[in-house]
Parts: structure tokens; C-alpha cells; sequence
């Protein structure tokens, strides 16, 4: 080869070194294809609340095949394990956006870490959809640009509805019966705070302890200030469980007895009939009609058993849809911020007919409203089956 | 106010099972099973596993759990707990060991059986027990009947036969117990044995009103361990009172003050206890000439 061949050649192997460099864009090349993008996967793997990350990565599963079929879009997975622990969660946050650069972030699943990663994740930038949390602080409406999309309902729309279904005639006196953990207590405060602020009063509150196995002082005293409507939050199903076995025990007959959506896990198996013919919860899906069950369906034709917690499932696949089609959009997944913008600008997204117009805007990162007219009052047939009771506004 | 004590009462035979199970072992081996909590899950879960087998009766299935349990003791007691008790009394290790199998388990139980709350599929008993003075629920009715009926079985043994001679001579001096040819290690998987089913059982029938999960032994730990120290860690019989005592102190504690009170009222009773008297209300004080 001649010198100036040679020169030639090292011109360049500089300039596509050079072009190699800035062409990378914000991901590198094992990062996104076009329409296969690089998915952050991150909840709890292991520890206690084990069954959220099976559900989680279940509605990713189950999305998959209809994504490529509508978007032609196939996620390439990264999972991290947050233990349910915000610490671990900020670690492995870290990992995924600036080690694994992936392209969105779906996850954690629960409030603690997702609160703990939300200022990393709006500050590096990147799709987030928080698919199950529902912490109102963890999508901040103010942020500027807003990356996080959610497609649970937050906790203080949740308490809204409640508040207009447990106070629906002048003569209720409700009384709160929550867990002291950080669940109930946010409960707990947020009801409060929609008291006040609709000029009412809670006749009685009274802190249970998680997994105690009787509650009936704390019943009893609820029985003795009056009380006639009743509102449980608790964490868990077999918490649900005894504290209507106590109000059995010690006679309390409310007229509306409401606990929140965690009562579908197990609350049957632990109580009879009786105890579960009066109890509802309010949720912003219909979990019995014909816009939910596909997904309840698949699910149990796919994995061969009910879900834990089907709001999950349904949850994480609407945000896998609502991103497969943000980035067939855009066409290419590495385009971060027009993604957010898609996803921001989505005019309409079908989840199993059901039909969300405008979801998101600016301000609005929130995929449900506190209006109780959309929202639903679900109760238990004999058979211990969920069954729709009508409107949360009725 | 007497339906309160007597339901605070029963929670206690619970306690006082448990607390039964520790005094047990720290009375002939010197060492406490930490992983008592996760013993008690797996009986549960086995009982859970045998639900659906309509052949077996629900007593055969407590039965059942109770002789897994029991398996699992000595096995962790013959090559877990033994071996890091060798160094003397100043041999701590075995603490580390049944804390660290505690948490090996419960995450192996959360991986296999998932943390949701199960139905344990028989003895569940729906209504109120009438005492005629008092009314309890029909569960915790039958978990205190069955509990309390084990505890005293126990305490009967341990203080009346020979198996429980044998043990009182290892529990005072081991080393001359085998000199006269009793076998303290045998003696000690005895006690774990015995300890553990007990409890495995009071657990399970306890779990038909809560549910089956793996973080269940906790829940109970902290407070039987409690009322083993209220009633004395070396005496049986003190453990049914210790047990009893804090169920109906934390109960009341709860029923006059809330819960927050109530959750630590029968630990501050612990700490006066162990104040006035540091050995427990009913261990036997032994002087020691030096």
C-alpha cells in the first residue's frame, strides 16, 4: 500500500471512529433497534412482595404478542431486583439507566422504591411507566419535562371516590379502621384530608396492627362512638378478614362497609359468606365486565391459575401498549424524548374495547380520574367471585 | 370487658405454647430456636399441602405437621445447633446459626409457596364459643383449647415422668448426667423435638384464623418470647402463665389505650418484670455456694 493510500486509510478509519462516536445518539449499540426497544424491567424479584414482580413481567408477557401484532414492536427485557427496598431499587435504577442505557423504565412496583428512584429517573431522563404504584408523589405533575406516565390510579383519586361513596347521606358516621403501616396511615391521611376539605367529619379512627389476630377492642370502640359506615384500609386480605370477623363479633352492623382493592387477595379463602356478602371496594376498572375479563382470561389459560392481583397485570400491559405504540409512532425506540411526547400526545389507546381518549396531557401524566361516575363498586357473589355492583357515583 | 379477657386469654395459650417450646429447649440444651417462626410456617404449609387428601382427618393432619416439625428439630438440633455449642456456656454461635436458618427459610419459603395469605383448608370453625360468663370466637376457641391441652401435657412430662426426670438431670448439669450414662444430645433433639411439634400445632390452628404464610412465625415470636421470659425461660409451667398473662395485658392494653399501646404494653410488663424480678415470675431461684 502507498503512502498516500495509507493516509487515505487513516482518515478514514478517524472519521467512521468519529461518526461511530456521535452517531450513538443516547444509547449504545446493544440498546434499542428501531421497534425492539430496551426495557427496564425493575421490581421486587424477591423478598415479601414477590407476587407483584410475577405480575408485572406476567402483563408484559401477555402484552407481547398484541404489540407486535398492532405496533410491530418486541421489547427486549433487562429485569433488576429491587428487593422492595428503596435502596436496592436506587442501585439498580442506576444500573439500568447509565450502565444497561435502556430505553424506558417499567417500574417498581411499589411506592417505596418508586418514590425513591423518580428524581434519578425525571432527572436522566427516559420513559417511565408506573404501571402499579399508586403514591400520588411519585409522578410529580409539575416536573418539567414529566417522563413518568401512570396507568394505575393514584391514591388520593382512590380516596376521593371512596370519600363520596362512604359520605352519601347526611347521616353517615364513618369510622376508619387502618393498618399502622405506611399504606393505611397514607390512607388514613388522605381521607382525612378530603374530610376536611369537604367540610366533614370522621366519627372515629382506629390503628390496627398488621397481622394482628384480634381487632375487636378496636371495633368496639368504633361500635361506641356510632359509627354506621365503615372504611378498612389494610394491606392485606387476611387483615380485611379479621376485622369483619371482629364487627361480627362485637355486632357492629354498618350500612356501607368499604375496603380498598388489596381486599382481593385472600380475603375469601379466611372468611365465610356471611362476612363477605356486605363488603365492597371501588376501583376505576370494571373487573367483571367484558373490558376486563379478556385479560383475566388469558392469563388463566396461559399460566394455569388466577393472577394475585389482576389490576396489576392489567395495569403493566395498558402501559406496555400505550409505549409499543409511542414508539411505532416514532420509530425508533432511542429517541427518548419524542417517545415522552408521543406518549404525552397519545390521542387515543383500546385496552379490550375499552376506549381512553386524551389520556395524558402536559400537566397530566394520570391515566384515571376521580370521577365517581367512571369508577366502580365491586362486591362478592356467593361463590366468593368478584361481582360488579354498579357506579361508584350510585 | 370479660369477653376481652377471655379472648386475650385464649391469644395467650398461643403464646403460652410457644414460649412452652422455648423454655423447653433453653431449659435442657441452653440455646433457643430462632427459627421456631419458619418451623411453625412449614407445619402450616404441610397441613396446606394435605388439605385436599379427604382420607386423612383434620387431627391426623395437625399429626402430620407435628411429626415433620418435630423431624426438622432434631435435625437442626443433631448437626446446626449441637456442633456450635461445643466451645461452653460462652459459645454463642448457634444464635448466629438459627438466625441465619430463619432467614434462609422464610426466603425459600416466599420463593416456593409466594407470600399471599392461604386458606389452611380444614379447622375452620365459624361463631362464638358461649362460656356461659363470656363469648369467644369459635377459632380461637378451639386454637386455645388445643394449645393450652398440649402445654399442659407438656409441663406434666417434662415435671412428672421419667423422660422429664431425665431432662431436669440435664438441664442441671449435663456433664454429670452422661456420666451416669444419659445421653444429653439425645436429650436436647428430645426437647427440640417436642418443643417444635407442639408448637407446629398451636401454629397451624392459629393459621386457619389468619392464613398461611411465610412471614407468620414473627407475628408470634416476639411475643411468646415474651412470655417466656414474664413466666421464667427454664420453667413449663411458668410459660402457660407468662403466655396467658401477656395475651390478657396486651388485650386490655388495647381495649382501654388503642393499639399503639396495646403493642408494647405487654413488653413494658416485661421489662417491670425483669426489674423486680430478673429470673422471670416463676423460674426456680438456685443459690450457688462459691
Amino acid at each position: 500500500m502507498s503512502l498516500k493510500s495509507k493516509r487515505m486509510a487513516a482518515v478514514g478509519l478517524a472519521a467512521a471512529m468519529v461518526l461511530a462516536a456521535c452517531g450513538g445518539g443516547g444509547s449504545d449499540a446493544k440498546s434499542s433497534d428501531g421497534l425492539e426497544p430496551l426495557v427496564g424491567v425493575i421490581g421486587p424479584k424477591s423478598g415479601a412482595a414477590q407476587f407483584y414482580w410475577t405480575e408485572m413481567t406476567r402483563g408484559l408477557e401477555l402484552a407481547a404478542p398484541d404489540m407486535k401484532e398492532q405496533y410491530g414492536v418486541t421489547f427486549k427485557l433487562v429485569e433488576a431486583d429491587d428487593k422492595g427496598d428503596p435502596a436496592v431499587a436506587a442501585r439498580a435504577v442506576q444500573k439500568l439507566l447509565n450502565t444497561d442505557k435502556v430505553d424506558a423504565i417499567f417500574g417498581p412496583s411499589q411506592s417505596g422504591p418508586s418514590l425513591q428512584v423518580a428524581e434519578t429517573i425525571q432527572r436522566t431522563g427516559r420513559p417511565w411507566l408506573v404501571a402499579i404504584a399508586a403514591a400520588d408523589e411519585i409522578v410529580d405533575p409539575k416536573a418539567s419535562p414529566n417522563w413518568g406516565f401512570r396507568t394505575n390510579n393514584n391514591n388520593t383519586d382512590a380516596i376521593n371516590v371512596s370519600g363520596s361513596y362512604l359520605w352519601n347521606s347526611s347521616d353517615s358516621k364513618v369510622g376508619v379502621v387502618y393498618a399502622s403501616d405506611a399504606y393505611g396511615q397514607s390512607n388514613h391521611d388522605l381521607l382525612a384530608a378530603y374530610a376536611k376539605d369537604k367540610g366533614l367529619a370522621i366519627t372515629a379512627s382506629e390503628a390496627i396492627q398488621p397481622g394482628a389476630t384480634d381487632v375487636s377492642p378496636a371495633v368496639q370502640r368504633m361500635k361506641s362512638k356510632g359509627v354506621n359506615t365503615v372504611f378498612i384500609a389494610v394491606s392485606t386480605g387476611a387483615d380485611t378478614a379479621a376485622i369483619v370477623k371482629a364487627m361480627k363479633q362485637v355486632g357492629l352492623k354498618a350500612d356501607r362497609t368499604l375496603a380498598t382493592a388489596t381486599i382481593t387477595a385472600g380475603f375469601t379463602d379466611l372468611t365465610s359468606k356471611e362476612d363477605w356478602e356486605s363488603i365492597v371496594f371501588i376501583e376505576p376498572r370494571d373487573l367483571t365486565g367484558p373490558t376486563f375479563m379478556p385479560i383475566v382470561d388469558r392469563y388463566e389459560e396461559k399460566y394455569g391459575e388466577k393472577p394475585s392481583s389482576q389490576v396489576a397485570v392489567y395495569t403493566t400491559y395498558t402501559a406496555a401498549m400505550l409505549y409499543a405504540k409511542a414508539v411505532a409512532e416514532v420509530g425508533d425506540a432511542s429517541k427518548w424524548d419524542e417517545i415522552r411526547t408521543a406518549i404525552e400526545d397519545t390521542d387515543k389507546i383500546e385496552i379490550f374495547g375499552r376506549t381512553f381518549e386524551s389520556p395524558f396531557g402536559a400537566d397530566d401524566h394520570e391515566l384515571y380520574e376521580d370521577d365517581a361516575s367512571s369508577w366502580f363498586v365491586i362486591g362478592f357473589d356467593d361463590k366468593g367471585d368478584l361481582r360488579t355492583v354498579g357506579p361508584a357515583s350510585s | 370487658m370479660i369477653d376481652q379477657i377471655c379472648v386475650g386469654a385464649s391469644i395467650g395459650c398461643l403464646y403460652a405454647l410457644v414460649a412452652q417450646g422455648f423454655a423447653l429447649t433453653f431449659k435442657t440444651t441452653r440455646t433457643l430456636n430462632f427459627a421456631v417462626g419458619e418451623f411453625m410456617a412449614i407445619g402450616a404449609f404441610t397441613c396446606v399441602a394435605i388439605s385436599t387428601v379427604a382420607w386423612i382427618p383434620a387431627p391426623l393432619k395437625l399429626g402430620v405437621a407435628a411429626v415433620v416439625v418435630a423431624l426438622l428439630a432434631c435435625v437442626v438440633f443433631r448437626f446446626l445447633i449441637s456442633p456450635f455449642t461445643a466451645a461452653g456456656a460462652h459459645d454463642a454461635r448457634w444464635l448466629l446459626v438459627t438466625v441465619a436458618l430463619s432467614l434462609l427459610l422464610v426466603d425459600v419459603l416466599r420463593n416456593s409457596q409466594g407470600t399471599t395469605h392461604r386458606a389452611l383448608g380444614f379447622a375452620k370453625i365459624g361463631g362464638a364459643a358461649d362460656l356461659g360468663f363470656a363469648k369467644v370466637p369459635g377459632q380461637l376457641a378451639l386454637m386455645a383449647g388445643v394449645s393450652i391441652a398440649l402445654a399442659v401435657v407438656i409441663a406434666i412430662v417434662v415435671t412428672r415422668t421419667p423422660l422429664g426426670i431425665t431432662m431436669q438431670a440435664v438441664a442441671e448439669d449435663a456433664e454429670t448426667a452422661e456420666l451416669v450414662g444419659i445421653d444429653a444430645r439425645r436429650v436436647g433433639m428430645v426437647s427440640y423435638a417436642l418443643g417444635s411439634a407442639a408448637t407446629a400445632v398451636g401454629a397451624t390452628l392459629w393459621s386457619a384464623h389468619v392464613g398461611v404464610f411465610p412471614d407468620m412465625g414473627p407475628v408470634l415470636l416476639v411475643s411468646a418470647f415474651a412470655a417466656a421470659v414474664i413466666g421464667g425461660l427454664t420453667s413449663v409451667w411458668g410459660a402457660i402463665a407468662g403466655g396467658i398473662l401477656f395475651g390478657i395485658i396486651s388485650q386490655l392494653a388495647t381495649v382501654w389505650f388503642g393499639s399503639t399501646v396495646g403493642g408494647v404494653a405487654g413488653l413494658l410488663a416485661v421489662v417491670l418484670i425483669l426489674v423486680v424480678r430478673p429470673d422471670g415470675l416463676f423460674a426456680q431461684r438456685i443459690e450457688v455456694k462459691v
